[in-house]
Order: structure tokens, then sequence, then C-alpha cells
């Protein structure tokens, strides 16, 4: 079915002038003149004569009005006709999204974010919004393409793998991609959904086979130059910070400047940047442990910056207290492996003698079963200091670690002034983490039988009955805290870890890692969450985040291209020329959408559609002249006689 | 001005002049008090001769004719036409619909007045009776006829102390005045004749089956005639009607309705024999009475 489909959709709004007439007549009846008459017999018998020979005149002559006004309010919405081989988007329900993860979508727009992660907010919608039944698919890495492994995925899964995606370097085969995506469609057709920044359209140079499927592509503005600068990596010494930058331009070369900015420092460093080419920059600069990176290029005529915030993770210090025949395999050393855990602990291993000569900025994790081989004295002192201990273990000397916590360190608790200001919550919940068919759906804490200090010390009961310590408290000055998991019950050593690891995680960052106020704030602006003006970093960030302009491209079919769209704002700038040709040649048996038909340039109307608007003008004046012609005005041309 | 140069204000000099070698002749025979130029049915004793008959006892010996008896030898009495005054009422009609103004300068009521006080002068300037009856719905004043030129001069008061009020109700008004007439006489109706034809029609014939004569003159406005309105209005009727669109396209529609009427009532009162005059308030009074009264001479 062919559809319609309307250049200026806001004019017909101009519809409403249909209403002129009838409102015009109601108006001037209201406005008519009294005039007093000896006698209304006659005229009543005149009036109902005329009423019948003239009602259907002034029922036609409306008619015509109106129409005629109708026609030019739809001549000013420059109506279009699509013939849609392909089915309506709506009632589509085999979708296949195909992310463009090349570098260039990492360029960071006006508002701060990336056109990749707009695009994946764009798609999240989209499949959120998606009806039940739709079959989807997500086409978002090359290879994918190449080996023909796309295939249809759940809604769950792909809401998943989203976030999860990153731009890669490797040069990306659209014309391939599609018609990967042509192929799982199959005969039944259906609609691709490409987001992207839409310079692999230059590079089209013979047509590509949408196999009747209907291609819409979201193209991204930017106002910016694709220039872009990647934070890699921050690294924090003792007090100064290391900061790995990569730098990608397309498009053109030249020198860019490089400034990092932590605290009241500041560090420059200018780079030859080639086109296409990563290049990674490290700078390293004393200050705050966060900070901003500023990339600056000037052209002939353009400069623009590229701005990247940071924030530097300083691990806390841990200090394992675990049996040394078990320090390659034992989970709590596992949990800490710096390798794992990418860089969130300086972990070190450490011998029960060692405990008095451990600072307070220092954790002290102690598995159960070095617990009777720590001196309580010294324990003791480590907590005067202000360190913290964190007692973990597997839950097999469960009884006998409570215990002996109970009969020296808790009693000790007790006699000492508790500041009760020390919670922490682990629920274990991080549904990255752990599958749905997990049976720890709910934590339920209740008190353990055999302590008798405060309640921050706290049992957690999995939902399978048994129990584990996830509490913590501040005793002596410095704080405790004890992770205990029962082993030997029906989870293997995966869930288990599964679960242990993200309670420790937490158990550890609460009782050892403090985040200073600039250090949380650099933590909101490296998740683009600010919402803040800071006047230290004499930089703007707006409190909302905004989709960017989007360009909806929708075509014709062969060589008979239907509109274009104004493609001014896109960079790089992409001319009417260039959108005619994809349109017109680029490709064949599918539908190319254009939407946002308001900005579409005037040059690029379609003989169609002025046909069509041409049509309806024409009615308009034939009607107009039908009236004059037909309808005489009355109320003159009658003489006295 | 007092109330007395009023009255005698409705009397302009043009209007007498045009009238004033004019009689109002009635057509048939008239009962009268005093002798006058009309027509009597009673015999009297005048000097035209009407018929003998036989002489009965009691009979004045003065009227024999002796001729007759020479030649006949039976007693005749000689009896001659007796010639009295016309006794003319003017049914004035006052209802609201008489005081529209449209693209005359007067309204149908003034013009009624002035035409009235005409008539009145007339009749009485030829020593005929005249009365007057205003009417609307009812009989509202009914001055009884009267020849004296005191008589003249209280009507022509009672003429301008005349305002439109009410709604029309010619038909009714017309039967009860009817009844209230013991002479046969002259009834002049000057009215816009907004009614319905019926009743006017039934209300003018029984003045005729009791022998008056009658004279309808029918007053309409210039706009009554041809609404010539070039814009649409709203058409509100004086006597609490209604209310109705008018747009020029009825104006045609109105005019053959208004043809058609005027033609039923000419018509009609023509074959009871009553005279109908049509008179515009364009056009004056006098010369319109002036031609009527030449005309209805010739026909005399």
């Amino acid at each position: 079915m062919p559809s319609l489909s309307f250049l200026y959709p806001f004019n017909l709004l101009l519809l409403g002038l249909t209403l002129l007439p009838p409102l015009l007549h109601l108006i001037k009846q209201k406005r008519y003149r009294i005039q007093l008459f000896p006698d209304i017999r006659l005229i009543r018998k005149t009036e109902e004569e005329s009423r019948r020979r003239f009602r259907l005149r002034d029922i036609l002559l409306l008619i015509l009005r109106m129409t005629a006004l109708a026609s030019l309010a739809l001549a000013a919405a420059y109506p279009t006709i699509y013939p849609a081989k392909a089915p309506q988007g709506e009632t589509v329900k085999r979708t296949v999204i195909l992310m463009d993860v090349g570098y260039p979508m990492d360029t960071t727009l006006n508002n701060g974010e990336s056109k990749l992660e707009l695009a994946k907010e764009l798609v999240a919608q989209f499949i959120s919004a998606l009806p039940p039944q739709t079959q989807t698919a997500l086409l978002s890495h090359p290879q994918l393409a190449e080996v023909g492994g796309l295939s249809w995925q759940e809604a769950y899964t792909l809401q998943n793998i989203l976030p999860h995606l990153k731009s890669s370097p490797q040069p990306e085969d659209f014309p391939l991609a599609i018609a990967e995506c042509v192929r799982l469609l199959g005969e039944e057709g259906g609609r691709i959904i490409c987001p992207s920044d839409g310079r692999w359209l230059d590079g089209i140079d013979s047509p590509i086979d949408l196999g009747g499927c209907n291609l819409d592509l979201v193209l991204f503005n930017q106002s910016q130059p694709d220039a872009s600068l990647r934070l890699l990596s921050v690294d924090a010494g003792e007090s100064v910070l290391t900061v790995s930058l990569q730098t990608y331009v397309r498009g053109m070369g030249g020198s860019a400047l490089i400034t990092v900015h932590s605290g009241k420092n500041e560090v420059r460093k200018r780079v030859e940047l080639t086109d296409e080419v990563p290049q990674e920059v490290v700078l390293s600069i004393a200050g705050e442990d966060w900070g901003y990176a500023e990339l600056t290029m000037e052209g002939d005529s353009l400069t623009w910056n590229n701005t990247v915030y940071f924030v530097a993770h300083r691990p806390p210090k841990v200090a394992l207290l675990v049996p040394a025949y078990s320090e390659g395999y034992n989970p709590l050393a596992r949990s800490l492996d710096l390798g794992e855990q990418d860089h969130r602990y300086q972990v070190t291993y450490i011998s029960p003698h060692d405990v008095a000569s451990l600072g307070p900025d220092t954790c002290l994790v102690i598995d159960e079963a070095m617990l009777s081989d720590v001196g309580l004295e010294e324990l003791r002192g480590f907590l005067s200091t202000g360190g913290s201990i964190l007692l973990a273990g597997d839950g097999l000397l469960q009884d006998r670690a409570e215990k002996l916590l109970i009969e020296t360190l808790g009693v000790a608790a007790t006699a000492s002034p508790n500041s009760g200001q020390f919670n922490i919550t682990a629920t274990g919940s991080n549904p990255n983490l752990i599958p749905p068919d997990f049976p720890l759906e709910e934590v339920q804490v209740t008190i353990s039988p055999h302590w008798q200090g405060p309640e921050r010390v706290v049992l957690a009961r999995l939902s399978d009955g048994s129990a584990a310590v996830v509490g913590g408290r501040s005793l002596l000055g410095g704080k405790m805290a004890a992770l205990l998991i029962p082993l030997s019950r029906s989870y293997s050593s995966l869930t288990k870890s599964m679960v242990f690891l993200p309670l420790m995680d937490s158990l550890v960052k609460g009782i050892c890692w403090q985040p200073t106020p600039h250090l949380q704030l650099g933590q909101q602006l490296v998740e683009r969450k600010a919402e803040l003006l800071l006047p230290q970093v004499n930089k703007e960030t707006t409190g909302t985040i905004e989709l960017p302009g989007i360009y909806h491209l929708r075509g014709g079919e062969g060589k008979e291209a239907l509109a274009a769209v104004n493609v001014a704002g896109i960079n790089p700038p992409i001319g009417d020329e260039q959108v005619l040709k994809l349109v017109a040649g680029g490709f064949e048996g599918g539908e190319v959408k254009i939407e946002n038909p308001a900005e579409f340039s005037k040059k690029s109307r379609t003989a169609r559609g002025y046909s069509l608007t041409a049509v309806l003008i024409c009615l308009a004046l034939a009607l107009l002249i039908a009236e004059t012609l037909f309808f005489p005005p009355l109320g003159s041309g009658y003489s006295r006689g | 001005m007092t109330e007395k140069n009023k009255a005698f204000a409705l009397l302009d000099p043009e209007t007498l002049s045009a009238i004033s070698q004019l009689d109002i002749l009635a057509r048939q025979v008239v009962e009268g008090y005093f002798a006058g130029m009309h027509r009597s049915p009673f015999k009297g004793f005048s000097v035209e001769f009407a018929e003998h008959r036989s002489y009965q006892k009691g009979d004045d010996i003065r009227y024999i004719d002796w001729k007759l008896w020479a030649k006949r030898d039976r007693y005749h009495i000689k009896e001659f036409e007796a010639e009295t005054c016309l006794s003319a009422i003017l049914a004035f009609d006052a209802s609201n619909s008489m005081g529209f103004k449209g693209l005359s300068k007067i309204s149908k009521l003034q013009y009624a007045v002035q035409l009235s006080a005409a008539l009145a002068y007339l009749l009485i300037r030829q020593r005929d009776a005249v009365g007057l009856a205003v009417m609307d719905t009812a009989v509202r004043t009914l001055m009884p006829p009267r020849s004296t030129t005191r008589h003249l001069h209280h009507l022509l008061v009672e003429l301008t102390r005349i305002r439109p009020a009410m709604r029309t109700d010619l038909g009714k008004s017309l039967m009860s005045l009817g009844e209230r007439l013991t002479r046969r006489g002259l009834l002049i109706l000057i009215s816009d004749l907004w009614d319905e034809l019926s009743s006017i029609i039934n209300g003018l014939r029984a003045f005729r089956e009791k022998k008056h004569e009658v004279i309808v003159f029918h007053l309409l406005d210039p706009l009554e005639t041809d609404i010539s309105l070039n814009r649409p209005v709203i058409i509100e009727d004086m006597e609490g009607g209604g209310k109705l669109p008018w747009t020029p396209r009825q104006r045609e529609a109105y005019r053959r309705n208004l043809e058609k009427r005027l033609d039923t009532l000419d018509k009609t009162l023509g074959e009871m024999g009553a005279d109908y005059v049509m008179l515009t308030t364009d056009q004056h009074h006098g010369k319109s009475l002036a031609a009527y009264l030449a005309k209805r001479k010739r026909l005399w």
C-alpha cells in the first residue's frame, strides 16, 4: 500500500481554516441588524420557500469553500506519496539493529556524551518499546557479519549486551553487515535500524541489495569535528597521577594540544595527529585524585575542544592474612587479586607477626583459619590505631570464630564507647554477576544468637536457610567486620564466589575506603551524571543530558529519489548530492526512509511531491472558479421592478 | 402648539386644495337624520318626485294628487325622494404595525391620521355626519357620526391622540363595530390590513350584508411593498410575532406573495361591492385621495 506523508506536517494545522466559512457565517449571523417590520407572516412564508430552494445551494457552497480551503492547506503541507513495498514500521515484527561501533562514534558531542553512548541509549529505548513477540537481533561487531553468525536474540540479552559495547578500531564493512542483516531477515523481510555517524555512506559505490527490507538510518549530528580523546587509564601513585589518553582524528591530521588539569596544576603536551591512526599519550600530573583532559585542535577555519574527565583510583591497602599453604588458591586471595579485580586493592600477604607493624590506612583481612594464630593484643592495638579488620572465611570454623570474637574483641567492644556510625549493606544483587535463576533473591538479616554486642554485626541468612555474617562495627577506634559464608552447602565454588566476591568487595570498601568529596565529584563527572557547576574546574557541565539531533533518512527506490534531508549539521558534511546518490543508487530492493521532513531542503523536493501539491492547488482554483460561475452572490442584481 | 392647533394642522392647505372641488357621494341609499345630498331609503317630501300611492287615512291631504284624482277618481298621494345626510364612520386601525416607518418620511399611522382628517373635513363640509372608530384588537374609541363643525374639531383632536398599540385583530374589531352601528352608512376602513385575510373579509362582509357601503384604504410603506434591503438582517415582528432571518434572495418571493395578497384583497372586496384603495405612504395623501374621489365620481 502506498503511504502518504507530508513534507511540512505542521502546515496541516492550516486545515483549521476549513472551519472559517461556517465560523464566519455564525459570527456574521450574530452581528445581523435587527429590522422592525409590521408583520412577518409573508416573510415566514417566503423564508420557508427560499429555505427549501436554497438549502442545497448553501450546503454545496459551504462544501465547495471548505474543500477549496482544505485543498490549499494540504497543498501547503506538500503531500508526498511513497510507494512502500515493505510493511509499515508499526507492523514489522522482525528488527535487526546494526550498531556502528567505529572509532568515530566515540566522538564527544556538545552535551558531553559520545555518539556511541547516545546510540546505545536510543537503541535501549527502542528495544524497550518494541512490541512483544518481536524478533530482534543486534549486530555490533564486524566479525559477526564476516562469519555469518548473526542470530535472533532475546530483548533481555540485548539490553545486557548494550552497556558493554565499546568502540572498535577495526574497520567496518557496512555493505557486508547489511547483507548479513538481510540474510537474517530472510524472505519475510523486516526492518534494519542503523544508528551511525553515516561516514560509511561515502564509500558506497555500488547498490546494496536490501532484499525488500526497510533500512532506517539514524544519523547522529554533531557540531564538532571528528576528533576524539579517550581516557585509557589513570594510575595513582603516592602523589602523582599518570593519565593515559588516546587521541583519534578522522579526515585530517595536524597539531593538537593536550592539556591535563588536576587541582590547580596543569600539564600540556603538543602532539602531531595522523589521520585515522589512534595515538596514545601519557601525561603525569600532581594534584587531586581527579581532573580533566582537553584536546584542542586548530584547523584552518575551525577550533574545537574535546574534554574527558577522569578520577584516579587509589586502591585501598589490604593486608591479607591467610594460611601460607593456601596463598595461591585461597578464596580471599583470589577475590582480592589484582588481576581479577581491576586494581581495586593493593594487596600484600602478611604473617601474623606483621600485624603490629600495619599502618592505620590498611585493611587487615584475616582468614578465619588464621584467627587463632594472631595475638588478640595485636589485633586490639591495630584497631586502636584506627585500622580496619575484616574477618572472612568459608564458615567451617564459624562457631569458633564467632565465639572467639565475642570472647575477645566483642567483650572489649561492649566496654568501649561505640560510635554506631558504621553500617554496611551488601545484598549481592548485581545483575551482571548473578544469573536470574540464582537462589539469592532475598537476604534475610537476623541477629546471631551468640552475639550480645551492638547490632552492627549481624548474620545474614541466605534464601536456602544457610547463614552468613555480613556485618561490621566500630571497635576500639578502628573498624571490624566479618564475612563468613558456609562452604559445605550445596553451592559450587563458582556460585559461592559469585556471592562472596561482591559481599567482600562491599565490606572492604566499607571499612577502609572513604572517598573524599572531590573524589565523589570526579566519579560523578566520569559517570556523566554531574549536575554541578564547578568553580574549581572553571568548566560548565550541563544539568541535563539530551539526545542530539538525530536525522532519520528515508528515501525512495531506484533512481526515483523521493526526498533528501537537510544534512548541513552532519559532520563530515554530506551534501544533497551525496544523499541523493545514497537514496537513488545506494540501495535496491528495499526502502530507505527519511524522517524529520521538516528539515527537508526545498531543493530536494521530488516531482511526485510537487505533482500532488499542484493537483491540490489546481483543485482549489477550480473550486473557486466554480463558485464564481455557478454561485453568484445573492443580494444584488435584483431590480425593484 | 395647542391641541386645537395641532388638530387643525392636520388639514394642510395642499390637501384642502386638492379635495376642495370633490365630494364623497354615497353610491347607495343611506339613512340619515338630516336632509342632505344622498338618497335616503325613506320616501319623503322633497322636490324630486318618486311615486304615487293610495291615500291612507291620516295622510296629509296637501300631498293628494288632484290631477290623478280627476283622471281616476281615486285619491293618490304624491311621494318624493327624501335626500338625507351621509353617516360615515372612519374605522381607524391603530395597531402597532401602523407605527411602522420604513423608507417613507412618515409612519403609516401618521399617514392614516392625515387621511382621516381630510376625509372627515370633506364629509363635514358636505354636511354629512362622520364618526371615528379606533381599533386594534377591539374597538378602543367610538365617536358617533355627527355633522357639526364642533364635531370635526373633536374628531381631529381625537385623531391627534391616537398612538399605535396592541396587536391587529381587524376581523373581531369590525364585527364589534358592525354590531354597534344601527344605521346604514359608509364605512371607511383605514388600515395596513396585516391580519388574516379571511378574518378581514368576514368583518367587511358583515358590513356589506347590513347594506353599509365600504371603502378600504390599504396603507403600506414602500419598504413593505418591496423589501429592498441589500444585506441580510433579522426581521422582528412589531406585533410580537417573532424574529426571522432575511436575506435579499427572499425579495422576489416576498414581492410575489405580496402581489398575490393584494390581488386577493382587490378581487374579493370588489366582488362584495366594496372599494379597495391601496396607498403607499410615500404618496401625498391629499393627491391620492383626490385621485380616488375623482375616479369614484366618474364611475358614479
